[in-house]
This record gives structure tokens, sequence and C-alpha cells, in this order.
């Protein structure tokens, strides 16, 4: 026989001794499906039953010691993922995460013992017993005695007899045996705990469930990629050091005369500058010889005669521009500095 | 609780708190929604304008806002102290007062949330506060405090509604049994099939218990570590190891405060005399003269140790609260949370109504001043003098402050008049149950 299930009698006392004999005589004669109404709990009631213990403190206690675990699993899992040293603390900062360990110790056993007194008083049930009395609740006791016809007749004898003002019977159909409303709310959960797994199956570290994007970092920028270049500037941008006007072809250049006077102050200038971009392929006396050349390709010994002659515009356009293998010179080195250049090289074609 | 009280008229009275609401309390309700709108009508406005309408700049950062975040924590506290701590202490005059108290800590706390949302430039990615993978499985730093100010504020709330609601469920039974109509309906999901069968007690008192037990360390714990928001910097006058305890004693004070003012009116209201009784009252009293005396003590300590640590910027920022911009404020916390307080050591005035009252107003703005004067003396002076500065207040910033107290007292009244304002089953559970044959009418066991 399943227990509190079934066909029933309810039995109301409007006090409390009433009450207390009438559990007496069920405990007495060993019968034990029944149970007990109250609009208070009370130790006597409590003593004359002597039920099992509550569970809930198990569920108290696994889940605060869940919460302990899910507290440390977070903190250090979460930094030996991604370590990054912050405020000069060590990646695994013991005290500062105790604090996240014992916040979750409290929640997750507040939730647990939640959801230990639900399940275990089977709650919530939108429905309620048939039987039911609603003085129950307020100022009345009740005894509901489950069983078959005949021991439910006696039961029903014995209560009116210890006192109880009115005795209820009742036979409950197959609808009234199963609970929907609770099988509702278990499957809501399970649905939206199998969708969550899902969901979270489908995503990956871009933030994108397939090809929505339900993230909004930082690097949610319109720069693409992370291999792509930087935004181009604005058309027209000048940049702050000046702006340098475009030369046709190397007919206009050679007319171009070279601004920059070589000085005992600007020499050694022109000398890094030269040392920095230019001797390592055309070599320190500009003559061809320069480290990478040796493994590469060899260019023209400037201290030619004919290098000579030629035009500090023309040196300035090639730099500018570049010429056959040799690439341009246009962002790295700044127009002054290429007429410096210039100078440092008919310097070294004059100590040729 | 007077002696002549039973099962029965117990429910009664305490049930009568729900009936049709008479005119004030709409006029009170509208009063308040029209403050709700105006914090609400404020924040719209900074969303769409920016934080910069709220006055925020260099170097007070933190200004009005973090003041009333920190103070509605506080208010907060009083109400778990009350519902778990004596609970677990089995004081028997909180059976009367823990529902209110606690209704106070959730909503309390309803309004302190709002504040880490209010003062965000981009409140629309509010969910980066919270621990998930964001770009590369890089999650909050659990280093900073004020990720654990989110955890401890997030789970004071959910526990303390846990058990606010827990405690109701067998009371909003007993509505449902007396109501008619849609109301039957309403008060039946909230009870959510509670009998009062001895199964469900049993598993109700012993969850009830671990609740309880569970939600008394958050009484420390979540003021400190909103302490720690300031601690863990090196500010002058914030990096003290006091602060902790310092906020959790303001934090209980400041609440036992709210808790008095928001019971005497709600008594007169609803004529829970016979319930709420002086002698009540007069516990609290007493609980707020020893909680006035520990916050008298860490202001004097803090003064104390200003002076003692030989710390030059220290002591100027001591000399700044009480002598620069902000001397009113600091000298009326002196004064309305020690000095007034101590008016309660004559019996005559802790029984007293009005003096409750004003002592408890007096409180309020004291501790509403103390967390100002924190907040913003220690940000305008910090160590160079090139970067002081005074906040201004905005129309915005005062409207949202505005809001929040009205959203607080609009939910109250909400509460007030929808839910059991006093636990009855705990009421009862401490009368005499009926007994059989003559003497029904139970006393004070």
């Amino acid at each position: 026989m399943r227990k509190y299930k079934g066909p029933n009698i309810l039995a109301v006392f409007s006090a409390q001794d009433l009450l207390l004999k009438g559990i007496h005589e069920l405990k007495r004669s060993g019968y034990e499906n029944f149970l007990v109404y109250s609009p208070v709990p009370h130790h006597d009631i409590e003593h004359a039953l002597h039920r099992p213990r509550s569970p809930v403190r198990v569920f108290t206690l696994i889940g605060g010691l869940t919460g302990f675990l899910t507290g440390w699993a977070l903190t250090i899992g979460s930094a030996m993922h991604y370590p990054l040293i912050v405020g000069g603390k060590p990646i695994i900062s013991i005290p500062p995460f105790g604090v996240l360990a014992y916040i979750l110790t409290i929640l997750f056993g507040a939730l647990a013992t939640m959801m230990g007194f639900l399940l275990n008083a089977r709650l919530p049930q939108l429905r309620l017993t048939p039987n039911y009395d609603e003085r129950l609740s307020s100022d009345h006791y009740g005894i509901q005695v489950f069983g078959d016809e005949e021991s439910l007749k006696k039961w029903a004898r014995v209560l009116k007899k210890t006192g109880a003002i009115d005795v209820r019977k009742f036979a409950p159909t197959h609808r009234h045996s199963v609970n929907v409303v609770t099988s509702h709310v278990l499957l809501f959960f399970v649905g939206v705990f199998v969708s969550t797994i899902t969901l979270a199956s489908c995503t990956n570290d871009n933030g994108e469930i397939g090809n929505y994007r339900y993230r909004t970092d930082m690097h949610e920028q319109p720069s693409f990629k992370k291999q792509e270049d930087p935004r181009p500037p604005v058309k027209g941008t000048v940049p702050v050091s000046g702006y340098e006007l475009p030369i046709k072809d190397s007919l206009t250049a050679v007319r171009l005369v070279n601004p920059v006077r070589l000085s005992s102050r600007n020499a050694d200038t022109a000398k890094v500058l030269y040392e920095t971009y230019c001797l390592p392929c055309h070599g320190l006396g500009a003559k061809g010889d320069g480290p990478v050349a040796a493994k590469f390709q060899t260019p023209p010994d400037l201290t030619l005669p004919r290098y000579r002659r030629a035009p500090d515009g023309y040196l300035y356009y090639v730099m500018r521009h570049g010429h056959l293998i040799m690439p341009p010179y246009y962002e790295g080195v700044k127009s002054r500095e290429r007429w410096l250049i210039v100078q440092h090289l008919r310097t070294l074609q004059r100590l040729q | 609780m007077s002696f002549n009280l039973s099962y029965t008229k117990t429910d009664l009275d305490l049930t009568q708190t729900l009936n049709r609401p008479k005119k004030w309390y709409y006029v009170a309700l509208t009063l308040l929604g029209l403050g709700v709108a105006w914090g609400a009508g404020s924040w719209l406005h900074q969303i769409l304008t920016g934080i910069g309408v709220a006055g925020k700049n260099n170097p007070v950062g933190w200004y009005l806002y973090i003041t009333t975040f920190v103070f509605w924590v506080g208010i907060a506290h009083s109400g778990t102290l009350i519902s778990a701590i004596l609970f677990l202490f089995r004081v028997k005059w909180r059976a009367a007062v823990y529902r209110s108290a606690e209704a106070v800590t959730v909503f309390g706390l309803a309004t302190a949330g709002l504040f880490p949302l209010l003062h965000m430039g981009r409140v629309w990615v509010f969910y980066w506060t919270l621990p998930y993978p964001q770009m590369g499985g890089l999650f909050p730093n659990f280093r900073s405090p004020l990720v654990w100010d989110v955890f401890a504020i997030t789970t004071y709330l959910t526990v303390s509604s846990i058990f606010f609601l827990t405690g109701m469920v067998p009371d909003v039974a007993i509505v449902r049994d007396k109501a008619k109509g849609w109301r039957k309906k309403l008060y039946g999901f909230l009870a959510q099939g509670w009998q009062g069968t001895d199964q469900q007690w049993k598993h109700y008192t012993q969850a009830y218990v671990f609740l309880a037990a569970l939600a008394t360390p958050l009484v420390i714990s979540v003021h400190s570590i909103v302490s720690w928001d300031f601690a863990m910097s090196i500010v002058p006058g914030w990096h003290t190891t006091i602060f902790a305890p310092y906020f959790v004693a303001g934090a209980i004070h400041s609440g036992l405060a709210m808790v008095i003012l928001i019971l005497i009116p709600m008594r007169n209201a609803f004529r829970l005399h016979e319930y709420i009784t002086d002698h009540h009252l007069e516990s609290l009293a007493k609980f707020l003269l020893f909680t006035s005396t520990v916050v008298g003590f860490a202001y004097v300590i803090e003064l104390f140790i200003a002076w003692y640590s030989h710390n030059p910027w220290e002591q100027a920022i001591f000399l700044y609260r009480a002598f620069g911009d902000y001397w009113w404020a600091f000298w009326s916390l002196f004064l309305c949370n020690l000095a007034i307080p101590q008016l309660f050591w004559f019996k005559r005035l802790r029984r007293s109504t009005l003096a409750l009252v004003l002592v408890s107003i007096a409180v309020t703005i004291g501790m509403f001043f103390e967390r100002l004067v924190i907040i913003t003396t220690s940000l305008a002076h910090e160590y160079i003098p090139f970067m002081w500065g005074l906040p201004d207040l905005t129309f915005t910033e005062a409207g949202i402050v505005v809001g929040s107290f009205s959203w607080f007292f609009f939910l109250f009244l909400i509460f007030a008049k929808t839910l059991p304002v006093v636990s009855m089953w705990e009421v009862k559970e401490q009368l005499d149950p009926p007994i059989s044959g003559g003497e029904r009418v139970g006393g004070r066991r």
C-alpha cells in the first residue's frame, strides 16, 4: 500500500490535546499511514508522532560543499586558463579566491536547502488534497488516515470517540492521484536544462552561436580580423610632420634642389640615418658590400663616376620611390632625412 | 505580546491588514510613484546622454551613487540580523517584527542592487560583471573587491529572498484559506500547496533553521566586502583594517533605525499594538543604543589611529574631514549617530513613540552623512594637491537618489497591503495552543 495516497478520512479537531489523544490511539496499534495537520509546528505533536528526522540537512551539506568547491574551481580554473598577472598578485591568489569560495558556499547551500525542502515536502503542488479543510491552517487540527475501506471505517469510529468534531471520507479517482502541475513544472526545468546545454555546446570562442554573435566585447570593432591592417586614415589626412608634395617622374625630380646643407651639427644625424637605413645593403662606404647584399643581391657601387654625376634630386627620387629591387622609403624615411642621406652619400663619394 | 490572544484572534487581526486600503494609502502610493518616475526619467536621461550628466568627474568619481548604494546595503543588514541571528538565539520578541525587518532587507537590497547598474556608463553590457568567459576565455578579475561585491550582493539578495518567501508560505496559506474569488487563486499560487501536514512542517522547520544559519554569516560578510571596495585601495582615509567591522556596525545601526521608522507608522495604521508592543520597540531601541556606541567607538579609533600612526596623509585627511569643506557633515554624524541615540539610556524615551521616531530619523540622516563623508572627502583630497577638487551635485543625480528612496517605500507599501506584515504562524507558536474543555484563550508561554 502506498504511503499517504489513496482513499482516506480526515478527522478535524478543535484542540491540541484531543489531537494528541488521536495520534496516541493510532500509534498504539502501530498504524503509521496517516498525516497530521496543524496550524503551527509543536514539540508535543513531534514527540507523539516520533517520525524520522528530515533529510533536508543532507541537501544543505552537499550544496554547501558543492558551492565551496565551485568557488575554488571557478577562480583557480579561470586564472589558470588565462594567466594574467593583475596588481602584482600571484596567478592563484588564495585569500581573495577564498572570499568567492565562501560566498558560493552560502549561495549553493541556501539554494540546495530550498531544493531539499521543496522535494521532500512535495512542493510546489498547485492543487490541494481534495479532502483539505480550510480551518486547518488557522486554529484547527486534523488527522488524515489512509487505508482500505475496513480500516478507514474503524479509525473513523475511534477518532470520533477521541473527540474529533468532524470526520470526512474521501476516495480519490484516477484524476486526483496524478499531480499534473508538478510534472509540468518538472518538464519545464528539464527543458530549460536541455536547451541551455544545447546552446552552450553550440557556442565557440568568438562568442558565436552558429552565425549569430551574442557577445559585444571590446574586440568587436571595425578593424576586421587580427591579421588585417589597421584602418586607413580618412582621405586628405595630413601628418603632423607636414605633407609631401607628389613628384610626377624622375625628370621632374632631377630639377629639385637639395634644401639641406651639411654642417658640423647635422653631419652625425645624416651618418646615423645612412647607417640605419642604407648600410645593410649598400655597405659602410656605399660600395655595395653590405652584409645583406652578400647573401642577397649586390647593389651598384655608388662611388662610381656615373652616380657622382647624378643630380641630388635623382638620388632623392630613387630613395622615395625605389628602383628595380630597391624598395621605396616613402614612409620609413622622412623627406628631410632623405635629403640628409643624399648629403652623406656625397661625403662618401668625395672620400673615395 | 499581550495575554488575551488566541490562534483565532491572531489570524483575524493579522489578516485584516490586507483589507481594502484607505484613501491615504493611494495618495502615498501616487506620491512615491511620482518619485520613482522622476528617478526613472533621470536614469533614462543619463543613459541617453552619458554618465557626465551625473556630475561624475575627477577627482570625485564616486559621489552620491556609491553613498546611496552603501546606505541601502546597510539598511538591509538589520533585517537579516533580526530574522536570522535572533531566530538562532531563540529571542522571543523577534516573531512580531521580523517579517517587516526582512521586507526592509529584501527591498533595501532591491534598491541597492540598482546602483551598480545606475553608475554604469554603458548599462546595456551589465553582464560583463558576471563570471562568464569573455574574449579568449578571460574571466572577471576575481582578485578585485568589486567582483566580490557583485557576488556578495547577488548572494545576499538571493538568500534573503528565499528566507523571506519561505517564512511567508504558511502565512500565505492562512490568507488563502480565508480568501474568496480571485484572491484565493492568487494566494493559492503563492502558498504553493502548503497544507501544514506534519511531513511539511518537519522539512520546513529544518530548512528554516539551515536558511537562518546560512544567512547569519552574510550579516557580517556582505558589508565587510562592501567596505573592502574602499579599504583595498590606497586612498588615505580608506586604507584601514578597521573598515570591515566599522561598516558592519554602521550597517546594523542604520538598519535598526529604518526598521523602527517602518514599524511605528505601520503599527498605528494597522492597529497592531497588541502584537508589536512597546516592549518590542524598547528592545530595538536598546539595540540601537548598543550599535551607536560601537559606531562611536569606530569613529574615535579612526581619529586615534590617524594621530598614532604618524602617517601625514592619514592625518591630513582627518583634519580635512573635521575642518574642511564637509565639516558640517562630519560633526553632524557624531551628533546623529553617537550623541542623540544616547538618549535611549532613559527608559521613558525608549518607550516614547515620538522619541523613537525622531532619534531614528536622526540616525538615518547621520548614517547617510557618514558614507558621504567617507567617500567624498577621501577622493576630494588625495595625495597630490594638484588633484584636489569637489564634486557638483546635478539634477540628474539628485533625481536618482530621490527615486531610490521612493522606490524603497513604494515597494514596502505594496508589500504591506498584499502580504501579511506580521508572521502569524510564529506569533501563534508563542501562544498556548487551543485546549479542550473551557480555557481556549491562551497566553504567553
